[in-house]
């Protein structure tokens, strides 16, 4: 004999598994982050009836949080921002009375497999910060279930919190400027064609409100885009280019700080000789030699905007995908001069 | 009637654990009995699915980490390598910050048989928060070290060899002459068998410690302060021996600041080997934990323990390595960092 399960209960009555499970749990919260009408309670108790259902220990665990249980899903956790964005996340889901697992994407396809719902089938949800989610990585397809996406490129019909990248980028650059520095090197994202993106729109802009150009041997790359050593072998090709340069900005904290590293070694003094800016503001950027200036994206913002809208989808909000943005802030420390 | 894992593992003539393999992407599987389990899996419509397993096996297939929070690098770095490990054998990992509050681990413990199947919790036990009962069945796994190396195992434990990497330590500032050592601590309260070892090969240094707060205590603002302490108090110090590597670069920032040359002027060492040190300049002696070996030894615990093993609390000591970097030798000997 098969047990009825959740899932038996919730297509018999028409509701999404998350629903049924708040309605046979109903008495045991106050808290409410999910309004279900009286009738649809109604209905979900007598279909459960109806067929019997009956929670085992495992379903009691379910019926206690799992069916409301979000997937959260970064590429790593290596990364400070992932792993301070997966843990504002965690938190920010836990006072609205959803329990979360974290999911790490290590390549495109599993960012894919989440988002259509093929690996989680266990989750009321998905929060992903992405690094690959694209439309033609959908291919068509829609997402399976409620879904945010936290940075990265927004996706057509997927929520999203999108970073201000360009606008973190311009005001990064400008700063730059500002300080005199003309040759200004961009460590940029791999994995975008060159000249693309909003970070590089946001350093191309920066340079042409002033008239001035941009020189294309300054726009340089590691083998990927978010380690120590990403900075570091991106400065040492620019160094061996020979072209003249007076301060990089970075794509990320990790990467600045390689990029300085290798600045070190060859002699270089920071900031007289060459200035440095990160993006993300890590923990680390206060404590490097000398401390870093850094664009700060707003993360416990981002990460509370986010869990909002996810739990409007949750509650059954339709509509076309939303997009919000935090505020950025330049936190000026000793790489860019005094 | 739905079709079950038992029905596509007799039509793949594997075993369901092999389906289980095949599903979560286990790599020992080749590509013949992959590609049968899957047509096995199309032609029966099989769905994996982790709510109908719970309910058949009475398990969750969770696993709880409980940890202070993800802020530290060594702590994210465990993190990440746990949830690989766990995918890998078919298990979710939840990730539960305690920001070092004891009720908040009391609860992720107490959650284990109706939201998870084990719990793992990293780093020592805050004041307040007794060890749970050793239940094999629903094991609490300990890692980098809940009960210090002297007593007996209360619980599962994994723990890196802090006696080796403190001896290997040791003999490396003795070789390169450095005997005017000052130790650097975590805050009292909490037990730290690397900083015991290191006492024991210095009997003499003085030990700074942070004062006490519930979390974040060995970072680096925290390193700062004690760098900033020692030269004050201890101005013949011509090595600062850190429990942590972020109490070190910390440490480092400061000696950056009164523009003291490291080591010409004082050596800095740590432990963990985390991103930051190897990109600092100079790049940082320190003690590598070999992190995803802990990961797969907990996760390997796990998979014993719930396959019926329930034998008495185990004990797994996984090694360690000295990176000998720029902090100690200077920069003209380097030859470690970026070698990941």
């Amino acid at each position: 004999m098969t047990q009825v399960t959740l899932a038996d209960v919730a297509a018999a009555a028409g509701v999404s598994t998350a629903t049924v499970s708040y309605v046979l749990r109903a008495p045991e919260r106050t808290d409410g982050t999910i309004r279900v009408s009286a009738r649809t309670r109604e209905t979900v108790h007598r279909v459960a009836r109806e067929l019997g259902y009956v929670p085992s220990a495992a379903g009691r665990g379910l019926a206690l949080g799992t069916a409301e249980r979000i997937a959260i899903m970064v590429p790593n956790l290596v990364q400070p921002y992932f792993a301070r964005m997966a843990e504002a996340l965690i938190l920010a889901l836990e006072e609205r009375g959803l329990s979360t697992t974290l999911r790490l994407a290590h390549d495109a396809a599993a960012e894919r497999d989440a988002v259509l719902g093929r690996t989680t089938q266990d989750v009321a949800g998905v929060i992903i910060c992405p690094h690959s989610l694209s439309a033609e990585l959908l291919a068509g397809a829609a997402p399976a279930l409620p879904t945010v996406q936290v940075g990265g490129a927004p996706t057509p019909e997927i929520d999203a919190v999108v970073m201000a990248e360009q606008e973190g980028l311009l005001t990064a650059t400008r700063h730059l400027l500002d300080r005199g520095r003309r040759r200004i090197a961009y460590v940029a994202d791999p994995w975008l064609p060159s000249h693309e993106g909003p970070r590089y729109l946001g350093y191309f802009e920066a340079h042409t409100e002033r008239g001035l150009e941009v020189d294309d041997a300054l726009a340089i790359q590691g083998t990927d885009w978010d380690r120590h050593e990403t900075g570091l072998e991106a400065m040492v090709g620019l160094l061996r280019s020979g072209a003249p340069f007076d301060a990089v900005t970075c794509i990320n904290d990790a990467a600045a700080v390689g990029a300085m590293r290798a600045a070190s070694l060859a002699g270089l003094r920071i900031p007289r000789d060459v200035a440095f800016i990160g993006f993300d503001n890590t923990e680390e950027a206060a404590f490097t030699t000398p401390p870093l200036t850094s664009v700060d994206p707003g993360v416990p913002e981002m990460a509370q905007r986010a869990v909002a809208m996810l739990i409007a989808r949750l509650e059954g909000e339709s509509g076309p995908a939303r997009r919000e943005s935090a505020p950025l802030e330049l936190i000026v420390r000793a790489s860019t001069g005094d | 009637m739905a079709p079950t894992m038992k029905e596509v593992a007799a039509r793949a003539g594997v075993s369901t654990k092999t389906v289980s393999r095949v599903v979560n992407h286990h790599p020992s599987i080749s590509d013949a009995v992959r590609e049968r389990v899957r047509r096995a899996i199309e032609e029966l419509g099989w769905t994996p699915n982790a709510h109908a397993r719970s309910l058949r096996t009475g398990r969750t297939g969770l696993i709880g980490l409980s940890l202070v929070d993800l802020k530290a690098p060594i702590t994210a770095r465990l993190a990440q390598a746990l949830v690989i490990e766990a995918e890998r054998e078919g298990l979710r990992v939840s990730i539960k910050p305690s920001r070092g509050r004891a009720e908040r681990i009391a609860q992720t413990f107490a959650s284990r048989g109706a939201l998870f199947d084990a719990v793992v919790h990293i780093g020592p036990l805050p004041r307040g928060c007794e060890p749970p009962a050793f239940t094999p069945e629903r094991p609490v796994v300990g890692l980098c070290p809940t009960s210090g190396p002297e007593g007996p195992a209360v619980l599962d434990s994994i723990d890196s060899d802090d006696a080796g990497a403190a001896s290997a330590l040791t003999r490396h500032l003795q070789r390169i002459h450095h005997h005017d050592v000052v130790l650097l601590g975590r805050e009292a309260e909490l037990p730290d068998a690397f900083l015991g070892e290191l006492i024991h090969s210095f009997p003499d240094a003085p030990v700074l410690r942070p004062g006490s707060r519930s979390t974040h205590a060995a970072d680096r603002a925290a390193g700062r302060t004690l760098a900033a302490l020692a030269l004050e108090r201890h101005p013949w110090a011509r090595a600062l021996v850190c429990a942590d590597d972020e109490l070190a670069i910390g440490a480092l920032s400061l000696l950056h600041d009164r523009q003291l040359e490291v080591p010409a002027q004082v050596a800095l060492t740590g432990y963990g080997n985390i991103d930051d040190g190897r990109f600092s300049t100079p790049s940082l002696t320190t003690v590598d934990l070999d992190l995803p070996e802990i990961a797969r030894r907990a996760i390997e615990l796990i998979s014993r323990r719930t396959a019926g093993d329930r034998s008495a609390p185990q004990r797994v000591v996984v090694p360690t390595t000295l990176i000998r970097a720029e902090s100690t030798l200077g920069a003209s000997h380097v030859e470690h960092w970026g070698t990941r």
